[in-house]
């Protein structure tokens, strides 16, 4: 952009007027926001920030930018401070202001517009942030001439005034609230359009006029004059930023509270969304989203519908992402920010129907992963040092989330044959290439290793779940157990490899200490027949600690930090020596009441394994004691 | 923390200009790092690396395998510190060891205080109390401790002897005393000692032959 001018005024100090907090706060922030390139490309050289200047300061500085050599294509003025309405004209007071006398020394808006008028920039936009700035309408009479703006090339002219002439500009945290409303929209952390490559003050300031209205404060005004030619305010954040669908859940609502809240809480949810295919976090994601649905929980109907349509909109979004199980994560994310809402049975039919429908996209990329195995069979190898500890993390994730799409089809009574086949597919195709990955090396593995090895003893893989289960068990025995922990920063990932390599110990900052991992294996032994066979291991296990963490409320089970439950700890050597003991001493814990309850927990594991879905693996003698308990503890 | 005055305007009257957040971030968080190590220091004098347990989840852990313990909730230990804005201005750099001190302290007093106090706990449920008072001398009081405590063996084998945290005046009274301690009580420290030691690798033994062999 060219020919840009910006002045912004802020005025705090006043010789004959009381002082003002946060006026020059608002002027230099505006203005700092503005002058970037990336922003609002305003001239540097042609723009002045002036901090409580006097009346004469401020003529001069219009006088070098109005008339200064060049074209002006677009004019942005910013006042914050006092303003006050005399004789029917708007006022906006300078240092040297003198309350009474303001038409000798204070700026008058009407002489700011023949000004204007007379320079004739393509565009300008004047904000201002000022007592009694809804005042300045009356003098529009100055420039609503034929003369003036009916001819070709008059100026355009747009007003925001942020309050209404009778009203007095309030100052929220050092900022008055009109300017943070207009920040935002600048900023993008209030959603216009993603059309336009540019925004307009008109549509900013109808969102600012919302915004400060609904606190209840000020009634901005907003006036556009000949608004011809493309907008230039300043750039839109959220140009081509592919928002379009997520925008599109904003409309369609039954009343304007459900409206309000999906439109007030929606842009926490923009820069997870867009960065969906490029940055996916699933923490962030699924935090952001549970606050947004928690605005909608006193009507579970429209809170399913909502999540209904923000995953459609988010599931499009994956599909950017060269990750093939990307989809699947998000519709995942999406179900477990659901769990805190669980209780409502709209909510738990909801989560139950779309557990089943991702087992069967799982399916799909379970289906493309074997297949590209069979195109290149070292397909899975992402190359590099790291894929030494991360191959065998991402291989476990694979067979963890097979083991889903089975455990859908048992808990949903759905035919099991297609899920048999396919996870039979995906390990014999793992087993020939990467058995000697399948290794337990970080504590992450457990939630993955306990979904593929159940699934496996459910779908009758005996002998692929004993296969896998021992080379778990081997190398968790040849390393002592002393596995990484689950959120071992990267870059300690070479020095924990290094000490396994060396057969030393690896210190206790690395490692899982007590780790969730072996006891998954240790209690998977009685599903393929090996309780005996690590029985006659456990010795050199001994000292090691195990911990099983159980809820007592699945609903907080994709929360980051669980607060209830109990970390159920057994030391090896000291409180068990064989497995049986450690079955006998399992504490009774609740399982998920609702089968789609259970599955979104399990998916609350796979996306966040430092939680383990134990009801999977109920002991024997609960089984025993209850057979209504197989069906619901599944 | 900010620092506060109520003389101050509302809102936060500080002037933004030039500031670099991720900057300022990043330092915070190699201070938080530093007490971290400190408190690592710390807990290392009261507790064998092997014993340190990280939990992401819960508030409480159980052992059910093992009798009823006394106390398996978390506590948690905090502290707060002010940074004048003067000392900044000032650019005092000894204002970042007085905090980290002050820190530092205040973390280690009340992990202290909450080591002693479950280990406190757990002896006076089974009775491992000795009263100095009772017990007349500092070296009948040892003698008392040594038999009613049991030694443990290491993962190395080695059997593991109880170590005395006591106060500086205390440690130095004790010295002092057992330079001019009774032979005969001598003696019998060092016979219970024995037999000890000797309970101690008999109980490992007992305690390895619970694993399952192929053979057993």
């Amino acid at each position: 952009m060219s020919g840009r001018a910006l002045l912004a005024i802020g005025c705090n100090r006043y010789d004959h007027l009381s002082p003002l907090d946060g006026a020059e706060a608002d002027a230099q922030e505006i203005y700092r926001v503005l002058i970037a390139p990336e922003v609002g490309d305003y001239d540097a050289t042609r723009s002045q920030l002036l901090l409580s200047p006097t009346l004469q300061d401020v003529r001069e500085a219009l006088t070098a930018i109005l008339f200064g050599p060049g074209q002006l294509d677009a004019l942005t003025i910013v006042f914050a401070g006092h303003g006050a309405v005399s004789g029917g004209s708007f006022y906006m007071a300078c240092r040297d202001s003198r309350l009474q006398g303001l038409s000798a020394t204070a700026l008058s808006l009407a002489d700011l517009l023949r000004m204007i008028a007379e320079a004739a920039p393509k565009q300008a936009y004047i904000f201002i942030d000022a007592c009694q700035a809804g005042g300045l309408i009356s003098d529009l009479n100055v420039i609503l001439k034929s003369e003036v703006m009916g001819e070709f090339g008059s100026p355009g002219l747009t007003l925001l005034a942020t309050a209404a002439s009778d009203q007095e500009a309030i100052e929220v945290g050092g900022h008055g609230i009109g300017t943070a409303a207009l920040l935002d929209c600048i900023n993008g952390s209030i959603f216009l359009q993603d059309t336009n490559p540019a925004l307009d003050l008109v549509e900013i300031g109808r969102a600012v006029s919302d915004r400060v209205a609904a606190l209840g404060a000020q009634t901005p005004v907003v006036w556009g004059l000949n608004l011809y030619g493309p907008s230039s305010f300043c750039k839109n954040p959220h140009a081509a930023t592919g928002n379009a669908p997520l925008r599109s859940v904003l409309i369609g609502w039954p009343d304007a509270q459900t409206t309000s809240a999906i439109s007030t809480g929606l842009p926490r949810l923009w820069e997870p969304y867009v960065t969906i295919a490029s940055k996916w976090n699933a923490r962030v994601f699924v935090d952001r989203l549970e606050l947004l649905l928690g605005e909608l929980a006193s009507e579970p109907l429209i809170l399913v519908d909502f999540a209904r349509r923000i995953t459609a909109a988010c599931a499009a979004q994956a599909l950017e992402a060269d990750d093939r199980f990307r989809e699947v994560e998000v519709r995942a994310a999406c179900l477990v920010a659901m769990l805190p809402f669980s209780q409502e049975p709209a909510v738990a039919t909801y989560v139950g129907q779309c557990a089943r429908d991702l087992g069967v996209l799982t399916e799909q990329a379970i289906a493309c992963v074997v297949e590209g195995i069979d195109a290149y069979r070292f397909a899975l190898v992402t190359g590099g040092m790291g894929d030494l500890y991360y191959l065998p993390i991402r291989l476990s994730k694979l067979i963890g989330w097979a083991g889903f799409a089975a455990h859908a089809r048992i808990t949903a009574s759905q035919d099991t044959g297609p899920a048999k086949t396919l996870f039979s597919d995906l390990l014999s195709r793992l087993f020939e290439t990467y058995s000697l990955s399948f290794v337990a090396m970080s504590d992450c593995q457990a939630p993955y290793m306990l979904t593929a090895l159940t699934a496996a003893a459910q779908l009758e893989l005996s002998e692929q779940g004993e296969r896998l289960l021992g080379h778990m068990f081997l190398s968790a025995v040849d390393c002592g157990g002393r596995l990484a922990r689950a959120d071992l920063d990267p870059a300690k990932v070479l020095t924990y490899l290094l000490a396994r390599s060396t057969g030393t110990p690896a210190a206790t900052e690395l490692v899982a200490q007590p780790t969730e991992l072996v006891v998954t294996l240790l209690r998977a032994s009685r599903l393929f027949g090996l309780t005996d066979e690590f029985d006659g291991s456990l010795e050199l296990l001994d000292h090691l600690t195990l911990n099983a963490y159980l809820p007592d409320d699945y609903r907080q089970f994709g929360a980051d930090h669980i607060s209830g439950g109990v970390n159920a700890m057994f030391q090896i050597g000291h409180d068990v020596w064989s497995i049986a003991e450690l079955e006998a001493a399992w504490p009774l814990f609740p399982s998920p009441s609702d089968p789609g309850v259970s599955m979104v927990s399990l998916l609350a594991s796979l996306l966040f394994p430092d939680r383990t879905p134990w009801f999977l693996l109920p002991v024997p003698s609960l089984i025993e004691a209850s057979p209504a308990a197989t069906a619901d503890d599944r | 923390m900010p620092e506060t005055d109520e003389r101050l305007p509302k809102g936060d009257p500080r002037v933004i200009c030039f500031e670099g957040r991720e900057d300022q971030a990043a330092v915070e968080m190699s201070v938080a790092k530093l007490v971290g190590a400190l408190q690592e220091q710390s807990r290392a004098m009261f507790v064998n690396e092997h014993n340190v347990m990280r939990m992401n989840h819960g508030g409480q852990w159980v052992h059910s395998a093992r009798e009823e313990e006394p106390d398996t909730t978390m506590h948690s230990i905090s502290t707060e510190w002010l940074i004048p804005f003067k000392d900044i201005a000032d650019n005092d750099l000894d204002l970042i060891a007085r905090t980290i001190r002050s820190i530092n302290e205040d973390m280690q007093r009340q992990f202290a205080q909450n080591m002693y106090a479950t280990v406190g706990a757990v002896a006076e449920k089974v009775g491992n109390v000795v009263d100095a008072k009772a017990t007349g001398s500092i070296a009948q009081s040892m003698l008392e401790m040594f038999k009613k405590i049991e030694f443990g063996v290491d993962r190395d084998g080695n059997v593991s002897m109880p170590t005395l945290h006591v106060a500086p005046e205390t440690h130095d009274r004790i010295v002092k005393e057992l330079q001019s301690v009774d032979p005969e009580v001598e003696a019998e420290i060092e016979r219970v000692k024995a037999i000890k030691i000797q309970a101690a690798f008999e109980r490992e033994a007992d305690r390895k032959s619970k694993f399952k062999t192929a053979e057993k």
